[in-house]
């Protein structure tokens, strides 16, 4: 349990600076694009789904219709979805597929360093589910549908 | 009733040509305007035959008179010994002439009219095979059939003119009863042909697998290998499906034991003398439980298929000897069986002349040796090793039983007995001198469905081979089939000079997809996955059965093809149903079409019934069961230069794969206008990139090829 929550921090802190690198093009909120320290100071006391994922990915583009409903029916009550993209060519081709699908939760870039923190050996789609003290409470890999997703997080709601 | 045994027809189907001479003062009937090879060698005969066609049925109607069917095909033995002695016999062609319209046919040009009549024979003879002889009332209905009959009665068996006599004299005292009867036997055949699948979206009958299996192994000859008893057929299906029966369980005991059941199968096919060890390729089937003693005829059905083969299992074990004879079994249908526009014929005969110029000619005359041209070929010392080796003695090697027309006697079928291993100049001395021998008949009109199977043997084999020459080749008859549709893009049937007039059946569409979805998944040309889509649609509009389920083998637009039927066998060749089943699921994984995945499931649902009650029947189908039924790996190829990454894709066994080329260019914006994933990957800092994704988990890209290599050998193992 301790290490996955460290896992957490280490991405929360590599996503920082792969977002700070990142100064040429200042993401717009109308797209959904945010930067890392906005996302990470939004996440306190919340739950949070956090979903590594690519453009790329088959089975993850088959799961974004379920966070988007996630997202829409419990944000309200102190849910976030957060995506983290690993597609390798950028935000060139995640932010037209943000808008063509709608995502309405943030959603920001992996680097390299991440890659390493996880053994370089990240399957996706990952999608982690952490409670409102910031505790890992579940972990799913591969495809996983609406149905499961919404009984891990009501309980923690 | 209707259950068929195509073990059981092949031993009548066995080999060889007729040599009718073809001296141009002999009168000609009128298959002398005919494309196909075998309708060729009838145009002299006395007999009067006439081609399928309203030509013939009208003179049966205008005349009152019934209609001889003779069914068979270039490279069929006892067809031509048939011809020989009752054909060619002035005497009973004259009574043929007076009594009975004729009709000729060539199965391989017209599978559908073959199957009808077929089923007629094994219903009320309880076998079947060719030449197939089925007389019809003047409305196309049997009332009549057998195969092969003796010109005078032998043995209990009534002699063909002797028939003849007593059908006809029936047909002049009794036809308002024989017509009735044709009627209620049309009735009964069309009742047993009515489709009975299941239309709901049942579940994949995934249960029948490790029962096929079981029985399966029950009949394996673990001395000899391959299956069951004398004669024994390749029947590559069993092989396909038994490696993937290996690949979804490599750990298991059944797993292993069904590979070590392949491969040892494999390994005695390639030693024995079923295996040409001079040319490369195979022949059609081995008479002993052995391999030893071949029916000589070379089929492109059987070559295309075990091609695949043994590139699969070259993929699996890495094993050179695999490699080898996928090589030489490519290497033959080059050299031998590739016309002019790069597609490939038909089949090679068994008989050829001993000695060229003389009449005389024997089955495997062209293949066979004695000892005393060994020696005279290659001296004394080297002749007495390759003896050794190659199973030669000098009383011959053929058992009596084996050969009983005694056309081989004191002479050797080339079978590996021994290492042959310091023997290749030796090997290429020979097979130059054997060159030099009077060639068997070659049926050089090209087949589409065929065809098809031998673009998919060689799309896998260069692509596992790591050879361009095979790909090229299979691109080649992929494009000249191609550049011969219709008008509005139907596949013909047969090829000769030009098009046939026949349109293609539902295995000629079934077997092409299949070869261009390898060719494409090998070569990466999005035009080859661009066609297969376009004759799929067009294949599901010509023969589905919205009804039941499952393609029939028919259009349905020729009323003189009285039944639709259903190919629910696979046997020397696979049923078009299976292959259907199979390319659908790959063209729904390399699409994402969810549509033709559900198609995939109602063509294997609507054969339900045959394959609880007769797994074995159709292993090919259960290849697609298990395809449809496995964790889908998809691979993408990412850049415009992805050979490296594609040699390591083709080195494992992965049999549940699509893999999908992303150039950059207009080919994968095709692909990513149905398969929207295929939008955003590419090369990744300028490098050539895989991207892998298993069972609904992708792991993330990679460039490098040893990297790829290390992850697809861990996905390989156990799913």
């Amino acid at each position: 349990m301790q290490r996955q929550f460290r896992l957490f921090v280490i991405l929360f802190l590599t996503a920082t600076v792969a977002a700070c690198g990142r100064t040429d093009q200042p993401a717009r909120r109308s797209e959904n694009v945010r930067s890392t320290e906005e996302t990470v100071s939004d996440l306190k006391g919340k739950v949070v789904v956090l979903n590594f994922w690519a453009t790329w990915c088959a089975p993850c583009r088959r799961e974004i219709p379920s966070f988007i409903k996630l997202q829409e029916k419990y944000q309200d009550q102190g849910l976030t979805v957060v995506g983290v993209s690993f597609d390798e060519m950028g935000m060139e081709v995640v932010k037209p597929f943000i808008r063509e699908m709608g995502i309405n939760y943030p959603v920001v870039m992996v680097d390299e360093a991440l890659e390493m923190a996880y053994g370089g050996n990240q399957l996706l789609p990952t999608t982690y589910i952490i409670d409102r003290q910031g505790r890992y409470a579940t972990r799913h890999v591969g495809y996983t549908d609406y149905a499961t997703l919404e009984a891990d997080i009501k309980p923690l709601l | 009733m209707l259950s068929r045994s195509r073990a059981l027809f092949a031993v009548f189907a066995m080999s060889a040509s007729s040599f009718t001479s073809l001296m141009a003062a002999e009168p000609t009937n009128r298959l002398i305007g005919e494309k196909s090879p075998y309708l060729l060698q009838h145009a002299r005969n006395p007999v009067d035959w006439y081609p399928w066609g309203e030509e013939a049925f009208k003179k049966a109607r205008a005349e009152r008179k019934p209609i001889f069917l003779s069914i068979g095909y270039s490279t069929c033995h006892w067809c031509h010994v048939m011809e020989r002695e009752s054909f060619e016999n002035e005497e009973i062609a004259a009574f043929m002439n007076a009594h009975f319209v004729n009709i000729k046919v060539d199965r391989e040009e017209r599978p559908d009219v073959d199957r009808v009549y077929m089923t007629f024979v094994q219903a009320t003879t309880g076998g079947g095979g060719w030449p197939m002889s089925v007389w019809l009332t003047p409305e196309l209905k049997p009332f009549v059939g057998g195969t092969y009959f003796p010109p005078e009665g032998r043995g209990g068996q009534p002699g063909f003119l002797e028939v003849l006599k007593q059908i006809s004299e029936v047909w002049r005292e009794d036809r308002a009863r024989i017509v009735e009867s044709s009627e209620r036997v049309m009735e009964a055949l069309r009742q047993s042909a009515a489709p009975s699948g299941e239309t709901a979206a049942a579940e994949l009958p995934v249960s029948v697998m490790p029962r096929a299996y079981g029985q399966i192994a029950r009949g394996y000859d673990a001395r000899l290998g391959g299956f069951g008893g004398a004669p024994k057929f390749p029947r590559p299906v069993t092989l396909e499906f038994l490696l993937r029966m290996y690949a979804g369980n490599p750990e298991s005991e059944n797993g292993r034991h069904a590979l070590e059941m392949t491969l040892h199968t494999l390994r005695a096919m390639a030693a024995g003398g079923m295996h040409d060890q001079l040319g490369g390729g195979f022949h059609r089937y081995s008479v002993d439980a052995r391999w030893q003693v071949p029916h000589f005829e070379k089929m492109l059905y059987d070559q295309g298929q075990l091609a695949g083969a043994y590139a699969s299992a070259f993929q699996i074990t890495g094993e050179a000897e695999f490699a080898e004879v996928a090589r030489d079994i490519c290497d033959y249908v080059l050299r031998d069986l590739t016309a002019e526009g790069g597609a490939f014929f038909t089949a090679e005969d068994a008989d050829s002349l001993i000695v060229a110029g003389q009449p005389a000619h024997a089955e495997g005359a062209f293949y066979v040796w004695t000892q005393p041209e060994l020696v005279a070929a290659l001296g004394a010392e080297t002749a007495a090793k390759f003896a050794e080796a190659y199973g030669v003695s000098a009383d011959g090697n053929v058992p009596a039983s084996a050969d009983p027309h005694g056309e081989m006697t004191g002479k050797s079928v080339l079978y590996l007995a021994n290492d042959a291993k310091e023997l290749d100049d030796a090997r290429k001395k020979l097979f130059a001198m054997r060159e030099q021998r009077p060639r068997p008949h070659l049926d050089d009109k090209i087949l589409t469905a065929w065809n098809g199977l031998m673009i998919s043997g060689l799309a896998r084999a260069g692509a596992v081979l790591d050879e361009p020459r095979y790909l090229a080749a299979a691109a080649k008859a992929a494009g000249f089939l191609r550049g011969n549709l219709t008008k509005d893009g139907r596949l013909p049937r047969s090829f000769r000079g030009e098009p046939g007039r026949v349109l293609g059946f539902a295995d000629d569409y079934a077997f092409l997809i299949q070869g261009l979805i390898d060719l494409y998944e090998a070569g990466a040309d999005i035009a080859w996955l661009q066609w297969a889509t376009e004759l799929q649609e067009t294949q599901d509009q010509l023969f589905w059965d919205a009804g039941h389920g499952g393609y029939f083998t028919t259009s349905g637009d020729d009323p003189s093809v009285l039944l639709r039927m259903k190919e629910d066998y696979d046997g020397a060749e696979p049923s078009p149903n299976s292959v259907s089943a199979l390319n659908l699921a790959r063209l729904a994984g390399l699409l994402d079409r969810p549509a033709w995945r559900e198609r995939a499931e109602n063509t294997v649902t609507a054969f339900r019934s045959q394959l609880t009650h007769q797994p074995t029947a159709l292993p090919q189908m259960l290849v697609a069961v298990d395809f449809l039924a496995a964790k889908p790996r998809q691979i993408v190829l990412a850049g415009e230069d992805t050979k490296a990454l594609r040699r390591v894709v083709w080195r494992h066994y992965l049999p549940d794969t699509v893999l999908l080329h992303a150039d950059g260019g207009p080919g994968q914006k095709w692909l990513a206008a149905t398969n929207e994933f295929l939008e955003t990957v590419g090369p990744i800092g300028g490098k050539p990139a895989a991207f892998v994704c298993e069972n609904y988990v992708c792991q993330l890209p990679v460039t490098d090829p040893a990297v790829l290599e290390k992850n697809l050998r861990v996905s390989a193992s156990p799913r």
